[in-house]
């Protein structure tokens, strides 16, 4: 027997400046530029930011789902279980997939295999890691159709997915990401198809599951809501980089990064009246079109010269905090907002 | 139960037995195939006896000889039934061939790198390019008196270029779908990905292919055995017995047409069910009630 090459207080899943590329017409983007972070045992980390910050991407990488055109630079590095991903042959790769992490994705209506049943997705995923019967592996799988809470699941198994409701189709998908027990899950906005209600079910379904394995989750929304209610820490992404990392609880209480506290405000809040939400002006600029200094500067209330013209490192906080802004060395500005067209012209 | 299966075979089935050109073709299909496959056991003469070559040659159809008899006073329905044995079998195998070659190349192709692919399909626009009919008389003229074994190897490896396009483009089209992205997140391996996932959306569009192939076959044999490079006398075949009755066609055109009137109902029902299947299986088609 080997001696064990992680120890429980090492982190599950580190990323350490990840970078993905794809070649395109126009040239080399980089959509995932220097991303790291750590999700330690039992812990949920959730990756925020807009759509095209890179978040879903992000997400595949860790797998290595990524395709030609695209690539995982050299230099990256993915340690899972003490073991870089990046590194792992074919097979290995494919023994750490749905067994030892698993994903979850945001439809599952084109995630499932339109022509077969639940039953026989979720046994499929039984029979790829182990080597028991149809029989066993079937079984397994209404089992787990039960354990997701999907009522009466001897019938609902042998039901095709254009058969089965939003929720269901959801669950069956939570439920072949679960089969294997894997050590982390990887849910890729796991709620945002369905509605508020089904939400909130899947969402304790989720916390529970993962409670009951003592599993971690990367847990990637655009829904501030879900963040506060099943994580733990968060990480705000933008433009391809992580902006700001903070415990759930302290980012809520003083974000610091202006896109993150951008995010917040357009946040619907129970209890207030206003006639309109906040929103942060433009749009996220596609992969090829970022800023060169500060991604966010041309869309930030409290840019000025230096975040036009130096990039911002991820400056550290204490507590676990970082944040990439300016404002950490000159917090003085903050007091000085102006509107964000003074702060692009 | 365990539920197995790809396309919903149910609803398919359901849709054909609706649509009365495909029960008619079927019908017309089953028939010829019952006539061809009982018929020799009960037939008097064997399909190469020649019972009285002075007397009884090209002998007008008649309750002895239903469709009359050849040059050699063979009977024409004896040998058209025998004949059609041939045709219909070697059709169906070298189809078969086609549909196997032809799926193996399209999903290796479909699955492969940009430049595998590529290369691949360039292979398959070269083969596309020369006529099936040139190639077939380039390789038949290689092997004389050609055993029927090779001839359905020659009309296999010269007819799979169309199917194997044909599946790499679905395969092409569907392996960035979502379901592909998450069982290959699951751990599903290549070859699982292939038979399980792959296969199962492209046999669709397969069986229609292969349906109408059968006709296309039976054609390009009959013209092959007319010229005498297909099938072999005394083997009878549709193709050898109309090439036997073409020196008669005045004198006695019962030799030609009887095998010629099979080969053009069977090509006809054959293609008429290739339709009705495409139509059943037409994807987003919902199901009749």
């Amino acid at each position: 027997m080997t001696a064990p090459r992680s120890t429980p207080t090492d982190p599950l899943l580190s990323l350490r400046d990840v970078r993905v590329t794809f070649r395109t017409g126009d040239g080399l983007i980089t959509p995932v530029d220097g991303v790291s972070f750590d999700i330690a045992r039992g812990e949920t980390l959730a990756l925020v930011g807009e759509s095209g910050c890179g978040k879903s991407l992000t997400a595949l990488t860790i797998l290595r789902l990524i395709d030609p055109p695209g690539r995982i630079e050299p230099g990256s590095r993915i340690l899972f279980e003490g073991r870089d991903l990046l590194t792992l042959g074919d097979r290995e790769l494919r023994a750490v997939r749905g067994r030892q992490a698993a994903m979850i994705f945001q439809e599952p209506m084109t995630a499932l295999n339109p022509v077969y049943s639940a039953g026989e997705q979720i046994a499929e995923v039984v029979r790829t890691h182990t080597s028991g019967t149809r029989r066993e592996a079937w079984d397994r799988a209404v089992a787990m159709l039960g354990a997701v809470g999907i009522p009466s699941p001897e019938i609902r198994a042998k039901q095709f997915p254009h058969q089965l409701s939003g929720g269901m189709r959801q669950r069956v998908m939570i439920a072949m990401a679960l089969v294997m027990n894997p050590t982390l899950l990887i849910a890729d906005e796991p709620t945002t198809a369905l509605d508020v209600t089904i939400q909130a079910q899947l969402l304790d379904l989720l916390r529970e599951a993962q409670a009951a394995r003592g599993a971690s989750m990367l847990l990637i929304t655009h829904d501030l809501g879900v963040v506060a209610e099943s994580a733990q820490r968060v990480a705000v992404m933008y433009a391809g980089q992580i902006v700001e990392e903070a415990p759930v609880t302290a980012l809520f209480a003083a974000p610091q990064h202006p896109y993150t506290q951008g995010l917040m405000a357009a946040m619907p809040r129970a209890g207030t009246r206003r006639e309109r939400l906040t929103t942060i002006p433009g749009t996220v600029p596609p992969p090829g079109a970022w800023p060169t200094a500060c991604r966010f500067a041309d869309r930030c209330t409290f840019a000025w010269t230096r975040c036009t013209t130096e990039a911002p490192p991820l400056h550290q906080l204490g507590d676990g905090r970082t944040s990439r802004c300016h404002l950490v060395d000159e917090p003085e500005r903050a007091a000085t907002p102006h509107t964000a067209a003074q702060g692009a012209a | 139960m365990i539920p197995h299966g790809a396309a919903n075979w149910h609803l398919v089935i359901r849709r054909l037995r609706a649509d009365r050109r495909s029960v008619a073709a079927l019908a017309v299909l089953l028939v010829l195939l019952a006539v061809i496959v009982i018929g020799p056991m009960l037939s008097a003469y064997g399909p190469r006896e020649q019972p009285d070559i002075t007397n009884l040659a090209h002998a007008r159809p008649s309750m002895a000889h239903l469709l009359g008899t050849d040059a050699y006073s063979r009977d024409v329905l004896s040998r058209v039934m025998s004949g059609g044995r041939v045709s219909l079998a070697l059709a169906a195998s070298a189809v078969v061939l086609e549909v196997m070659l032809g799926i193996c190349w399209g999903l290796a192709a479909g699955l492969a790198g940009e430049r595998v692919d590529a290369a691949m399909m360039r292979c398959v626009d070269a083969g596309m390019s020369m006529p099936r009919v040139l190639l077939l008389l380039a390789l038949l003229a290689t092997v004389p008196q050609v055993p029927l074994w090779l001839f359905v190897l020659f009309l296999g490896v010269t007819g799979w270029f169309g199917i194997a396009r044909l599946v790499r483009g679905e395969v092409r089209t569907i392996r960035h779908a979502e379901f592909i992205l998450a069982a290959r997140a699951l751990g599903a391996t290549p070859v699982r990905l292939a038979r399980r996932h792959l296969l199962p959306q492209v046999i669709g569009p397969v069986v229609v292919w292969a349906t109408l192939a059968v006709g296309q076959v039976i054609v390009l044999e009959a013209g092959l055995s007319w010229l005498g490079i297909g099938v072999q006398p005394p083997r009878p075949s549709w193709g050898n017995i109309i090439h036997d009755g073409t020196e008669f066609l005045t004198s006695a055109p019962w030799v030609s047409l009887a095998p010629g009137a099979c080969l053009v109902l069977v090509v006809l029902a054959v293609s008429a069910l290739g339709d009705g299947l495409r139509d059943a299986l037409a994807p987003g088609q919902l199901p009749r009630t």
